[in-house]
């Protein structure tokens, strides 16, 4: 074979070469951005979204809940605030 | 965005960098352009209601079919808007960024010029979407039609700016074919590899999890993160036709001759790929990349035949004037209400001509007075850019 056809075979293996490692880039690209994603949790879809709005307002007849604190707490226990350095 | 004036007749409407140096301008990459931006600004609406009008059922129902996308494997008409553009701002990355390379310009500024583009493109895609509506993070797309343009019209340029044609042809190749491996063999978590779903590919996961804001198909987003790489392979394709054109030979009729031919072989290549990785405008297949990039390069083929070759430019006019300002109508769409000057000067003609007319004429007189306001910037030399 001559100089010639050496040096054609030459610049396809490059070039070979080169497409070899782009698929190799974009592969990794990819498998690199599913990571990232696992990584995060799912969003909440849309219809997720509106049951979580239509389960928020409580019900007229629904207790309030008991760790809710009373009015003016500190007030009625005579505390001015100064114990927490008010 | 800038406004600069430059020579009525460009190749660079949406390529942003202005030529150094005189060079023969191909005005059917212009004619091209404002053919397709037509069918976004208003002859989607125009066309069928003529069909419509006149009695033809049969290229109505064609037109029908076609004036929609895909609802997600397969093809229109419709689907090709949005490569051919992209293919095309490809095109012209042979004008813009390999001429300046020759004429020795540091590759540092080039860097410089495709990341300012990007940034504005995403910006500007960001207005489109209601940026400045301030809906909420959650309410707010951040994906968009011209950022992927920006994006990838960026990926795509970074490759041209360091590699020669045959690197650029092995990064075109080497990106499709790792697109098609990474979306057929890396597993989706709960779904598996190789689902081409909504709910399963590869791209829509990734959108899911990594895209912040509102996706446009709820669960993925045809302009998302992924996407931005085969994307990039068809602004590649793009600028591979524009170093065949910039070329000195062949000449003439033969450069339309081998357009077609090349456009023919990615169509067939494209359809056969089909069989293995479906045609898909959502998810951006390899296989529509290649299928829509034969289209695209069978369309320049006829009109750089038509338009440079045998010199009928009469019909292109009003196609150059649209495809010089592509970027001044797509956001102008969105903040200057064309509908209500039409109402305005056209109300009366349509009550006149009665009921069968006023679809044709409502969507007539939306496009005279979009083109009427490019009329105007083509005439004082304006002309947007990114």
């Amino acid at each position: 074979m001559g100089k010639r056809a050496w040096g054609m075979m030459g610049l396809v293996g490059k070039s070979v070469l080169e497409l070899a490692l782009v698929v190799a880039l974009v592969v990794g690209i990819g498998w690199g951005l599913m990571t990232a994603a696992q990584l995060r949790p799912e969003p909440p879809t849309v219809k997720e979204k509106r049951s979580e709005k239509r389960e928020k307002p409580l019900k007229k007849e629904q207790p309030l809940p008991i760790e809710t604190p009373p009015p003016d707490v500190f007030h009625l226990l005579g505390d001015s605030g100064a114990a927490e350095g008010k | 965005m800038s406004t600069q004036s430059s020579a009525p007749v460009s190749s660079e409407s949406l390529a942003p960098l202005e030529p150094t140096a005189k060079a023969p301008r191909l005005a059917s990459i212009d004619a091209l352009r404002g053919f397709d931006m037509f069918w976004i600004i208003g002859g989607e609406g125009l066309v069928p209601a003529v069909a419509a009008l006149f009695g033809w059922t049969g290229l109505q129902g064609i037109l029908e079919r076609n004036l929609e996308h895909s609802k997600w494997n397969g093809f229109t008409a419709y689907d090709l808007i949005f490569p051919l553009f992209l293919f095309l701002s490809g095109t012209t990355m042979s004008f813009a960024l390999t001429r300046r390379l020759e004429q020795g310009e540091r590759k540092l500024v080039l860097h410089w010029r495709i990341l300012r583009r990007m940034i504005l493109l995403v910006f500007l895609g960001l207005l489109t979407e209601g940026l400045l509506k301030f809906k909420g993070y959650d309410q707010q797309r951040f994906a968009s039609v011209l950022g992927l343009i920006g994006v990838a019209y960026f990926w795509a340029g970074l490759v041209v700016i360091h590699r020669g044609v045959r690197g650029q042809v092995a990064w075109m190749v080497g990106i499709l074919l790792g697109y098609w491996a990474a979306m057929k063999f890396i597993p989706v978590p709960g779904v598996g590899a190789g689902v081409w779903t909504q709910a399963g590919y590869l791209g829509g996961y990734i959108d899911r999890h990594l895209l912040p804001g509102r996706l446009y198909g709820k669960i993925f987003d045809p302009e998302g993160l992924f996407v931005t790489l085969p994307a990039a392979a068809l602004a590649l394709m793009g600028a591979l036709t524009g170093h065949f054109l910039r070329a000195p030979s062949p000449a003439g009729y033969r450069k339309a001759v081998y357009l077609l031919l090349a456009g023919a072989i990615a169509i067939r290549v494209g359809l056969i790929w089909d069989h293995w990785f479906p045609v898909n405008k959502q998810m951006w297949t390899s296989s529509f990349i290649v299928f829509s990039g034969g289209l695209s390069l069978v369309l320049l083929g006829v009109f750089y035949w038509a338009i440079d070759v045998a010199g009928w430019r009469w019909w292109a006019f009003p196609f150059i004037v649209i495809g010089m300002n592509p970027l001044t109508i797509y956001v102008g769409q969105h903040f200057i209400s064309f509908r209500f000057t039409s109402d305005a000067l056209f109300a009366g003609v349509k009550r006149l001509a009665g009921a069968p007319y006023e679809p044709a004429l409502s969507s007539l007189g939306l496009l005279i007075v979009e083109w009427a306001f490019l009329y105007f910037l083509y005439r004082k030399k304006i002309f947007l850019r990114a």
